[in-house]
């Protein structure tokens, strides 16, 4: 039985407490004192309560609490309401939550690792895990890839590109720069423009590259971030143009139009090669950084089209363009690696690293006015190069003349290009001369190549096409082809 | 307590100033301990000033610091620390400083009215503490706090029935006591 049921008594007894203690008020203490003036238990016990409630206030008198403990109580009380925060409603709840994680050490811990871990995760995720892109050198990132003609021969040209220098307009050159003294200012630049020397219709003059021609080359967007200033060239309509460009981020866009070939970003020196048949373009920043060691690639490894170097090959072009990066420490990348992610330091064999006071002296070389003309100190560096353990210098230069005098143009330019790209000054003056004569040569065929073959593309349609053979011939002119830019 | 817990810091003195008095004797009376009473009391006040934020104004006040005070004597009663039987040498009047001892060897029973008040009350102090917790609970905040029944349901957690069921054994223990007081009273008279 609970206590509830044991002490039930009639329902209107239920109001005794209620009444003794004075909780009834109004209707329901008038019923209650009706039920008292007849009920005689109810007034027995509430006479009894009133006297047990007497006693106990009588046995349990309210005490003060202690004077000696109420003032140290009272003011510890009131210091520790006085430390007490301003509540939620006064801040605002919105921050109840930063607030309360900035306040614990080990949320704070564990917030601060969450940001971290997810700015880590998002670099990883787009590829830029090691190193922000703008700090990230041209040779580092992919290397050039630049789609060739078919029968192109490799005619690697060496350009400067300060790498951590912005992008700058090129200076204006002379018009009657030549080829030569533009190749020999190359030398002591930082970057290494591997340029397939395409056909030549015409002697290669360099121009100026800055003022920019409408695009004749669709540009393809940078594959990423970190390949900001890297373009891609395509075929320009021009058949007769070709060329690599190397410059500074998207502004080279516009500094070679009909040049066809992967732009690899420069920052700093445009080297422009657009021979439309009757001159090559090629504008050449000044080198003000130390210029980085150059390295031997082997021109069959750039794409699968070309043929290979030592082979007599058509007057086809190939373009390479590829940056290397200033720092004389940094490897630049294979190119048949595509792709120069890697810090690691370069193959020696592959690579012939020039020391420092080289390195001045052909900056000093480079430094003169585009019309420079080679001086006696640049033909004396070859022989200093020899000392450098490069047994083959001789050989090479050699077999150079005797094709020179043979007129065989590619086996001229094959061992140029290896020679500059193996040796930071390798030709001399006269060499460089050559070089230019062939490659122009070299262009002069392919022009002339190009047009029989156009003009039999064109008998070869009005033949399919009898109906319209009462047209004149001028309306069916030949179609530009896609891969044969020279 | 709102004005406290906008940050008014003189509003929790005077909640102290105001509450200290009653909140000491009911602690005092439960725990039947003077200094673990003052303890418990400074216990309290730190609750509220700790569950000042957490305060929302859906019950009195008064309840609130009862229940905190209540739950804070339930477990200090359950550590039994500091518990002690009846001591013939502990004071039974607060102001008086006598104890049983003494009136039980002078024989003085009934020997006046001041006499027999004070042994009437100290029979009714040993009657109060023995009753059980839960009734004994009730009462003081009854008698002691002067708190309404349903105010004393939320402090217990239990129904207003139950209270006034408890209150009623209560006063019926009580009166007991005291009936026996009286028949001893008029047995030595």
């Amino acid at each position: 039985m609970s206590e509830q049921t044991q002490n039930t008594p009639s329902a209107p007894c239920d109001a005794l407490l209620d009444y003794a203690y004075g909780e009834l008020e109004g209707a329901a203490k008038e019923a209650f004192e009706q039920h008292l003036a007849e009920c005689e238990k109810c007034k027995r016990e509430l006479e009894a309560f009133g006297k047990v409630r007497g006693a106990a206030r009588a046995a349990l008198p309210l005490l003060d609490p202690p004077a000696a403990a109420t003032g140290a109580l009272h003011a510890q009380l009131l210091h520790a309401a006085a430390q007490r925060k301003p509540s939620r409603a006064t801040t605002g709840k919105l921050l109840s939550f930063p607030r309360r994680v900035m306040q614990h050490p080990g949320l704070l811990a564990a917030a601060s690792l969450m940001v971290i871990g997810g700015a880590l995760g998002l670099n990883w995720s787009k590829g830029h895990l090691f190193m922000p892109a703008a700090e990230r050198t041209p040779a580092m990132a992919e290397p050039a890839k630049v789609d060739l003609p078919k029968g192109a021969t490799t005619a690697p040209v060496v350009a400067a590109a300060p790498a951590a220098t912005p992008a700058t307009p090129a200076p204006a050159l002379d018009e009657t720069t030549t080829l030569e003294g533009s190749l020999a200012k190359d030398k002591a630049a930082d970057t290494k423009v591997l340029l397939d020397v395409p056909k030549m219709s015409a002697p290669m003059k360099v121009r100026h590259a800055a003022p920019p021609k409408e695009p004749e080359f669709e540009a393809k967007p940078a594959k990423n971030a970190d390949s900001a200033g890297e373009l891609d060239l395509r075929q320009p309509a021009d058949p007769n143009s070709f060329g690599a460009v190397t410059g500074a981020g998207g502004a080279a866009k516009k500094e070679a139009p009909a040049a066809r070939g992967r732009y690899k970003s420069g920052q700093g020196d445009v080297m422009n090669y657009v021979t439309d048949g009757k001159a090559a373009e090629k504008t050449t920043a000044p080198a003000e950084e130390a210029p980085a060691p150059y390295r031997n690639e082997a021109p069959a490894a750039a794409a699968p089209a070309p043929p290979p170097a030592p082979k007599p090959a058509p007057p086809a072009t190939r373009s390479q363009v590829q940056t290397v990066a200033p720092n004389a420490g940094y490897a630049a990348p294979e190119v048949k690696q595509q792709k120069a992610d890697s810090w690691q330091q370069p193959v020696q064999s592959e690579r012939q690293v020039m020391p420092e006071p080289q390195a001045a002296e052909s900056v000093q070389s480079a430094a003169p006015p585009p019309a420079r003309k080679h001086s006696g100190k640049k033909s004396a560096a070859p022989a200093a190069r020899d000392d450098n353990g490069i047994g083959a210098t001789d050989d090479a230069r050699k077999a150079f003349l005797e094709a020179a005098k043979s007129n065989n143009c590619s086996e001229v330019i094959r061992i140029y290009s290896d020679q500059t790209r193996t040796k930071r000054v390798w030709a001399t003056p006269d060499e460089d001369a050559e070089f230019t004569r062939c490659v122009s040569q070299a262009r002069r065929e392919q022009q002339s190549i190009d047009n029989a073959e156009q003009k039999r593309a064109s008998k070869a349609k009005k033949a399919a096409k009898p109906a319209a053979a009462d047209a004149p011939a001028q309306a069916a002119p030949p179609p530009a082809k896609s891969n044969s830019a020279f | 307590m709102l004005r406290y817990r906008e940050g008014d810091v003189r509003a929790f003195e005077v909640i102290v100033t105001r509450h200290r008095k009653p909140i000491y004797n009911f602690i005092l009376r439960f725990v039947r301990d003077a200094a673990q009473a003052e303890d418990v009391m400074q216990e309290t006040f730190l609750r509220l000033i700790k569950g000042a934020d957490n305060y929302e104004k859906q019950a009195k006040f008064t309840t609130w610091m009862y229940t905190i005070a209540r739950n804070l004597c339930v477990d200090a009663s359950r550590r039994g620390k500091h518990r002690k039987a009846a001591s013939l040498d502990a004071p039974i009047g607060e102001d008086e400083g006598s104890t049983l001892m003494d009136m039980v060897s002078d024989g003085a029973v009934g020997a006046d009215g001041k006499a027999i008040q004070r042994e009437l009350a100290i029979r009714m102090k040993q009657a109060i503490e023995a009753l059980p917790e839960e009734q004994r609970e009730i009462f003081l905040l009854r008698e002691v706090s002067d708190l309404q029944f349903n105010e004393i349901a939320q402090v217990v957690g239990v129904s207003e029935n139950t209270v006034k069921s408890r209150m009623r054994y209560a006063l019926e223990k009580l009166r007991e006591a005291l009936e026996e007081y009286r028949d001893l009273a008029r047995a030595a008279q």
